[in-house]
């Protein structure tokens, strides 16, 4: 025979251990480092390509892939949760992913027409302003993850 | 999905496991399950291997170094029974807060005709032991009809 009147506290139980998993997933320093420097990488593409000898880009990718990969492994092993790979067709991650490529768009244009118009220093502005963008929208999609955690599949 | 109770998932500790396994997460790192969860290693150890056994979860082992690691992910079956499970325990719920809303309703309303009852008397006393003055209408309301006797009348009650 089911206990009726102890099956809704368990429901009630599954929440509060849902959140206790949702804290544990916190970003390190070194995760939010290493993304930084990646981005800034990224926002140092258009001063490269202006001042610095044209070479060829695909190194460059191929190792923040692997830098990336490296990163989601480490977090996965200081968490304890290894999240599912996603893209924008995520529904709950869409306007965060959304706003991190119109962000990465606009900045990296802004940089060129300034770089173009022989302004560098603003242009280094745009990039740091491009940087401190893309951490912010990081955190906004850690916050889309944990209420996702939060939140759970199901109907608990 | 149908909601129904899925046995070998009711008990509390693999209904944590499993709940927490479909939280979101791809896979979950036995330390990280154990502390959301609330539970022992041993404890852990034996209801996932029921759990593995009935094919709801899967097991990874490997080391890092010296250290085992042990991580778990809940299977497309596994995740079926718990979404009706889920759903199960969620009607429940609702049954039983609908009920203790409607015994509490019964319990205000009791008070409330009491109440009333016990102000109508203060301000018009009757004499209790005649039917005719204090009695239930047949109709089957809780409400009680109270006929005044005029001469009876407080002068408090304005």
């Amino acid at each position: 025979m089911h206990d009726v009147a102890g099956e809704p506290a368990a429901l009630e139980l599954l929440r509060v251990q849902r959140g206790r998993l949702a804290d544990r997933m916190r970003l390190t320093w070194w995760y939010q480092s290493g993304i930084a420097i990646l981005w800034a990488m990224v926002f140092a593409s258009p001063f490269s390509s202006r001042y610095l000898r044209p070479v060829p880009s695909w190194p460059f990718l191929v190792a923040a892939l692997v830098v990336v990969c490296l990163l989601q492994w480490g977090l996965a092993r200081a968490t304890g949760i290894r999240l599912p790979f996603r893209n924008l067709r995520y529904r709950p991650g869409r306007p965060v992913g959304i706003a991190a490529l119109v962000a990465w768009f606009a900045a990296s244009e802004t940089e060129f027409l300034l770089v173009r118009h022989g302004l560098p220093v603003a242009a280094i502005g745009v990039a740091a302003l491009g940087v401190a963008a893309e951490m912010a929208l990081l955190q906004a999609a850690l916050r889309v993850t944990r209420r996702e955690l939060r939140g759970g599949g199901g109907p608990a | 999905m149908t909601a129904k109770p899925d046995p070998l998932i009711h008990p509390i500790t693999r209904l944590s496991i499993c709940g927490l396994l479909a939280a979101g997460a791809d896979w979950v790192e036995f330390a990280a399950l154990r502390d959301a969860a609330g539970i022992s290693d041993s404890v852990l150890s034996k209801q996932s291997r029921v759990l593995e056994d009935a094919g709801y979860v899967e097991v990874r082992k490997g080391a890092i170094g010296r250290r085992p690691r042990t991580w778990f992910r809940l299977t497309a079956e596994g995740r079926q029974a718990l979404e009706g499970h889920l759903a199960w325990l969620a009607q429940l719920e609702k049954a039983v807060s609908a009920s203790a809303r409607d015994m509490q309703k019964a319990s205000t309303e009791q008070a409330l005709t009491l109440g009333i009852a016990v102000r109508l008397l203060e301000c018009h006393p009757v004499d209790l032991l005649s039917p005719c003055v204090f009695g239930f209408p047949p109709g089957g309301t809780q409400l009680p009809v109270i006929v005044a006797n005029p001469r009876r009348r407080s002068s408090s009650c304005g």
